[in-house]
């Protein structure tokens, strides 16, 4: 509906944004172009950044990351989804299951994932049984594939859920139609699923992005803040700059993740959008 | 044929099986942990942190139980009582806040065209998406200016108006026909009455799962209030699930799973609703 | 469906209730600040005639307080009854007491007083047992027995000792071993309660010596109680029990007690005074003392009310201790502490014109708790008694909080301008906070103690540049290494050292080097090498990387035939350099008892030095400093700093100054004085020990041998070559914590054969470049 009215709804809530978010963030952004002692200095830190091996790497690392954990979430989880589809409370039961990684505290996840991964962990017992060599999980680039696999395990509850709601608005009559026209299961999955799904899509994907800079929490928590190369972060290279005191360098760094942010959302949102 | 589609079932039964023997084992892992001895699980774990020699293993079903870290951990310990009451307190303040502020929010930006609208939406999505430490520094300055810092409101209204709720609820609401609304329009509702009696009930779906997930952010949460909490007396659970050294293991593993326990809850009990779709909810 | 919205409602309106009730309490602390009239004044009054210790202290049932104690230098006996507002004591002379020690004592209302202790007898041996002087100062032996305890492991013990001794003296010997008493306090119905070693409580009749089991606790669990009253309050590392002395049932748990006891554990138990006293006002009130300050308790209440700040009174200094507290007059209270080797009396009394104290504040900012730094802010406090000092920790140890997010909270805070003023560097970023202007140059204070004290100019070198000092150790130590002379010479250089103990090993003579472990051994060598790591451009040089590991892997390999890792949980838990401070002098024990050949360590002490002269005189034997190229290093501690947006300079220098005087160099602890008048102090202390027989040290070995060693007397010389060591010394170890953690922890594995050497060096070299490029 076009009317101004909505304004009114939104208002108190952006006010509070603002304060707490939009503010901060412009503090940030002017901070970029300025010294640690807030002189001016154009676009110095700019420059710096962009100059920083460091921030090469975790550049690299965290765009990689996104890269081969984004699709593969998306895909296990949708495949999870539809299995369920129709089932009764064994799915119910199922999808409750998933959901438990989200809510174990840091602290667990942690103590857990030592347990396993270590080079005298679990995993490397099991696989001595098997007569294998043990792999040093942390510090090799395995450890990327298990904080692939943190990320999955943890994301992949609430993301085959999210599904299930989407798929639960597809009206049935339309399936219906489709075998009756004699569609195969993949064509219907194919021409009916997908299409109804897109508007969930997006929510997934920009969820699951975001999720996917939270993982940090368990690899610093693991690895401390200079882990195995390959799963040297973003976070991690903030962290470390806090540390130092590297405030301009951050301030830069951030504003350049906010574009970064920006551009990603909005070719989403506009790939979205044409289709529709 | 038939043993094709024996074989898709018996697939998909293992696929599903598989993710949920992964999903469920650290829930066990932290149950059977919370039972166990000083000795046994320094035994088990001592490999992994302490660097001794040989390999961890783990029980399942604790050699020798006790119920001693229970105990400790619920009638010995004040700091955790008082922690978790500090996290009920923060976690319970800032969902009523989002219900307050966030719901009015999404659905303003959900049904209502007016200019600026896409770009307050984009803005919002990429201010939930900036990690913390990056404007951690410049919010403490901010919560510093209106005198919030040490008090528990400088984790609560950052919570608040957190915008991650208003992406999720957006979503739900805008799901709604607009034939619905433009119903109870003609019947001569004003538009607060629609979003009450229309908006609300409709997208309730949308309205709990958003909380559900808030809940499990606000709950977990550590850098905010380690940053902006001096005092203990003010921290949340999170902060207190202690360092883990092989002697307090168990006792850690206790909190760990006590503080898991009210996330499990919500979820069980959210769990219906989130996977509810919003046509679900019309057709009935 | 309907159902289930009502309980979500009900839900939702239980995290309300929650919510709206719990948010109004987080301002508590504004509201101390608004100005009170009134406030308890600290004023130290005179110990009663003659009196310098005292023994037991308590309050008499006419309001009066009755203290028995002693002359620490005539060794006279008194019991001193004071008036009924703790003045004007009368004091009477106590004849024939007649022990050798006293382990424990108690005051009880009608004035009567126990002691437990060893009394002389008649036939000049020595028996323990429990003296009772009546209020009338008559003094009588009351006998008493321990109820039988079917203790298995005593039983055990007492097998054993009677090998070696006749039945009857392992008898008393066992006897004291398990039931000497620690502690005994009376309550108010006139029963002696007794804890003994066990740290079991037990209570007696008092006239009868009849003993019945109090309550128990498992072995050192319990570690003090005090009877006020009717209740008897036990206190653990856990926390605080709360037992009625009428029928021994034990009641409900106070949990702002148990709380404040865990924030501040007690850590030593002295004979008769401890870091915490009580006293009651009546059954269900409670007033207490410890380091904190004076605290009202009502039992089962939520809160302590804080009567008195601990700040800039006698109470805040940590080494002191509490004999007891006793109210007295109106609103008053008298406290025995000791300090030092002698008894104070303070007396507390309600002054209602005194203001509220408003103060400047100094802000103090460690990462790491230490005693040190604790002492030199009571000695500040007390020069500066207007300031008030606040020491901020940021690893306390129990909440699990990492020095990164520690130093991350810290970083936020100094940006904000809401800082601490004055920091402990040690385990911080330093070069980062110098670059960003984070720091103030203290280079006038450092003149100021020069011109006064003189300081090692050495040290300040190292941290002075263009004239500038933005920080400074206090303290520090240096790496030594000790052993035969050719072991000594090997050890210039990593590699020839790693080859001369391989040769020793191929001898099998027994242990080389000290047994610390994978750890141990890469620290210590970390701290003697590290130095030549950096190349020109900064960086650490690959081929340096490569020897120190070398060297350490076949050291440990080594030690490992022999390795019982008597050392090695001691570095595990390493945190801070002065965990390790002075190991060796330790190791050099060692080479004494013949565990290891070659001593190598950290000195941080003169008279570390002077037991490591006296082991060579005779053994034979040289020391070295401990450094593999031509820097001569040394550890750093508590490095101090001003951060630059204090707007308390003045306090923060007058703090400084304090830290590097005289004064607090000459306090004994981990590290050598960076102010040179400490140090010389130090040195003549022990010069002059002329008077002091000789004093010998002597072990016993597993196998029953002893060995022993005289103490040297330093002579002018040996100081002088300690002193021109320490003047030699011209640079600081890689000090970055993150480049030593990465070589220690990378380092380990290597040791521990997980990974080889060069995958050990490209990881390392990896890290220290990515930290480097950040």
């Amino acid at each position: 509906m076009k009317s101004k009215k909505g304004i009114l709804f939104i208002l108190p809530g952006l006010s509070g944004v603002m304060v707490f978010y939009l503010i901060p963030f412009l503090d940030v952004a002017v901070r970029s172009f300025q010294k640690i002692d807030g002189k001016f200095c154009g676009f110095d830190n700019y420059q710096k950044v962009l100059e920083n091996k460091a921030f090469h790497l975790a550049v690299e690392n965290t765009i990689y990351f996104v890269l081969v954990c984004l699709p593969l979430l998306l895909v296990l989880s949708l495949l999870a989804a539809v299995i369920l589809q129709r089932t009764g409370s064994l799915g119910k039961l199922c999808k409750s299951a998933y959901l438990i990684p989200l809510a174990v505290p840091a602290a667990g996840v942690v103590l857990l994932w030592k347990l396993i991964f270590d080079n005298h962990g679990m995993l490397n017992q099991l696989l001595l049984w098997l007569g294998q060599n043990t792999v040093d999980y942390m510090n090799t680039n395995a450890s990327f594939y298990v904080l692939v696999f943190s990320y999955i395990w943890k994301n992949l509850g609430y993301t085959v859920v999210l599904w299930s709601a989407g798929l639960s608005v597809i009206p049935e009559n339309i399936y219906e139609a489709a075998w009756v026209d004699g569609a195969g299961k993949l064509r219907t999955f194919l021409s009916i699923t997908l299409p109804n799904l897109k508007q969930t899509a997006f929510t997934i994907v920009v969820i699951s992005f975001l999720n996917s800079f939270k993982v940090f929490r368990e690899a610093y928590l693991v690895a401390g803040n200079y882990p195995q190369q390959s799963i040297y972060m973003l976070q991690h290279l903030f962290n470390n700059w806090f540390r130092e005191l590297d405030m301009d360098k951050m301030a830069a760094a951030a504003v350049l993740l906010f574009l970064v942010i920006l551009i990603f959302v909005y070719m989403l949102h506009r790939s979205w959008e044409e289709e529709h | 044929m038939r043993i094709t589609r024996c074989a898709g079932k018996l697939c998909k039964t293992v696929f599903l099986g598989l993710c949920a023997i992964i999903t469920i084992c650290p829930l066990l892992f932290l149950l059977s942990g919370s039972f166990m001895d000083s000795l046994e699980l320094s035994e088990l774990i001592a490999p992994v942190i302490q660097g001794k020699e040989g390999m961890a293993g783990w029980h399942w079903i604790p050699r020798y139980p006790t119920l001693q870290n229970i105990i400790e951990l619920l009638l010995d310990s004040p700091e955790f009582y008082k922690m978790f009451w500090n996290s009920v307190k923060i976690t319970g303040t800032i969902l009523i806040g989002q219900l307050v502020f966030a719901m009015p929010s999404a659905w303003g930006l959900a049904r209502y065209e007016f200019p600026g609208k896409k770009q307050i939406y984009f803005l919002y999505i990429i201010l939930m998406m900036l990690p913390f430490q990056v404007t951690m520094l410049s919010e403490y300055l901010v919560l510093d200016k209106i005198q919030l810092l040490n008090s528990q409101w400088s984790v609560i209204l950052p919570g608040i108006f957190s915008t991650f709720s208003v992406f999720l609820m957006y979503r739900f609401f805008a799901g709604i026909p607009e034939e619905v609304l433009e119903a109870a329009r003609m019947d001569g509702a004003n538009e607060w009455q629609v979003f009450c009696h229309i908006g609300v009930p409709l997208g309730y779906a949308g309205i709990i799962s958003a909380m559900v997930l808030q809940f499990l952010e606000c709950w977990n949460q550590i850098e905010r209030p380690m940053a902006f909490l001096k005092q203990k007396e003010l921290w949340s659970l999170a902060l207190y699930l202690p360092e883990i050294s092989t002697e307090k293991a168990g006792f850690a593993m206790a909190a760990a799973f006590v503080a898991l326990l009210p996330a499990l809850f919500v979820f069980l009990y959210g769990q219906d609703y989130l996977e509810r779709g919003i046509t679900a909810t019309v057709q009935k | 469906m309907k159902k289930r919205k009502r309980n979500l409602a009900v839900l939702v309106i239980l995290i309300l209730i929650a919510g709206l009730t719990g948010c109004g309490t987080s301002s508590k602390e504004e509201e101390t600040e608004t100005t009170v009239q009134g406030r308890l004044v600290e004023e130290e009054v005179e110990m009663p005639q003659g009196m310098t210790n005292i023994f037991a202290m308590g309050k008499l049932e006419d309001g009066s307080i009755e203290i028995f104690g002693n002359d620490y230098n005539t060794g006279k006996n008194y019991i001193a009854i004071s008036g009924k507002e703790g003045e004007s004591w009368q004091v009477t002379e106590l004849e024939d007491l007649n022990y050798s020690y006293i382990s424990a004592a108690s005051v009880a209302e009608n004035g009567s007083v126990a002691i437990f202790g060893s009394f002389r007898q008649e036939d000049n041996s020595a028996k323990m047992a429990l003296k009772i002087i009546s209020p009338e100062k008559e003094i009588t032996y009351l006998n008493y027995e321990f109820p039988d305890t079917d203790d298995s492991q005593l039983n055990q013990n007492m097998a054993n000792i009677q090998k070696d001794l006749g039945k009857e003296e392992a008898e008393t010997q066992i006897y004291n071993m398990n039931h000497g008493v620690e502690q005994c306090a009376y309550d108010s119905s006139g029963n002696l309660f007794i804890k003994d070693i066990q740290g079991n409580i037990y209570k007696m009749n008092i006239s009868t010596g009849e003993m019945e089991k109090f309550c128990g606790f498992e072995q050192g669990e319990l570690q003090y109680f005090a009877v006020e009253g009717k209740r008897l309050y036990a206190i653990t590392q856990k926390g605080v029990s709360i037992y009625s002395t009428e029928d021994g049932s034990e009641l409900p748990k106070d949990h702002v007690l148990i709380q404040m006891i865990k924030e501040n554990p007690l850590t030593s138990w002295g004979y008769g005074c401890f870091e915490i006293a009580f006293t009651q006002k009546d059954d269900r009130n409670l007033v207490y003392v410890n380091h904190q300050g004076l605290f009202y308790h009502q039992e089962q209440g939520s809160i302590s009310e804080q009567l008195l700040d601990a700040n800039n009174s006698y109470l805040c200094d940590n080494t002191i201790s509490f004999h007891g507290i006793e109210s007295v007059g109106e609103a008053g209270y008298l406290v025995g502490i000791h300090m030092g080797e002698t008894s104070k009396l303070l007396k507390y009394t309600y002054d209602e014109n005194a203001e509220a104290v408003v103060k400047k504040q100094l802000n103090i900012y460690a990462l790491e708790d230490s005693e040190l730094l604790r002492q030199v802010v009571s000695k500040y406090r007390i020069q500066y008694p207007d300031v008030l000092v606040q020491v901020t920790i940021g690893m306390d140890g129990n909440s699990g909080i990492t020095a990164e997010e520690a130093i991350r909270t810290l970083n936020t805070e100094i940006m904000a301008g809401k800082g601490p003023d004055v920091l402990v560097l040690d385990g911080m970023p330093v070069e980062s906070y110098i670059q960003k202007g984070m720091l103030v140059d203290i280079s006038p204070v450092l003149e100021k103690v020069e011109k006064e004290d003189g300081l090692f100019i050495n040290i300040k070198e190292v941290y002075t540049k263009n004239g500038k000092a933005y920080s400074m150790p206090s303290r520090f130590l240096m790496e030594v290494v000790e052993g035969e002379e050719k072991a000594v010479t090997a050890a210039s250089t990593l590699p020839e050292l790693a080859a001369y103990a391989k040769k020793l090993a191929q001898g099998g003579n027994g242990g080389i080097f000290p047994e610390i472990g994978a750890k141990g051994i890469l620290m210590e060598l970390y701290q003697a090498d590290s130095v030549n790591w950096l190349g020109e451009d900064g960086t650490i040089q690959e081929e340096s990387l490569k020897n120190y590991l070398e060297a350490a892997r076949t050291i440990y390999n080594v030690e490992r035939f022999s390795a019982q890792g008597a050392y090695e949980e001691f570095y595990e838990s390493f945190e801070s350099v002065c965990e390790i401070g002075g190991t060796a002098q330790v190791y050099v024990v060692d080479r004494l008892t013949g565990w290891n050949q070659i001593a190598f360590g950290t000195l941080g002490s003169v008279s570390g030095y002077r037991e490591m002269l006296s082991i060579e005189a005779k053994i034979g034997g040289i020391n070295e400093l401990w450094n593999t190229g031509e820097q001569k290093s040394f550890l750093p501690y508590l490095m101090m700093g001003i951060v630059s947006t204090t707007e308390k300079q003045q306090e923060a220098e007058d703090f400084l100054k304090i830290m590097f005087s005289k004064e607090c160099g000459e306090i004994s602890g981990c590290g050598f004085p960076v102010n040179r008048a400490a140090y010389n102090s130090q040195c003549d202390v022990l010069l002059s020990r002329e008077d002091t027989a000789k004093e010998t040290t002597s072990y016993t070995l597993g196998d029953g041998t002893e060995i022993s060693y005289e103490t040297l007397k330093l002579s002018k010389d040996n100081i002088k070559q300690l002193t021109s060591k320490i003047e030699s010394l011209n640079e600081a170890v890689i000090t970055d914590r993150v480049i030593q953690d990465f070589v220690l922890e990378e380092g380990m594995k290597y040791l521990k054969q997980e990974q080889s050497l060069e995958e050990t060096v490209t990881e390392i070299m990896q890290k220290v470049n990515l930290y480097l490029a950040e």
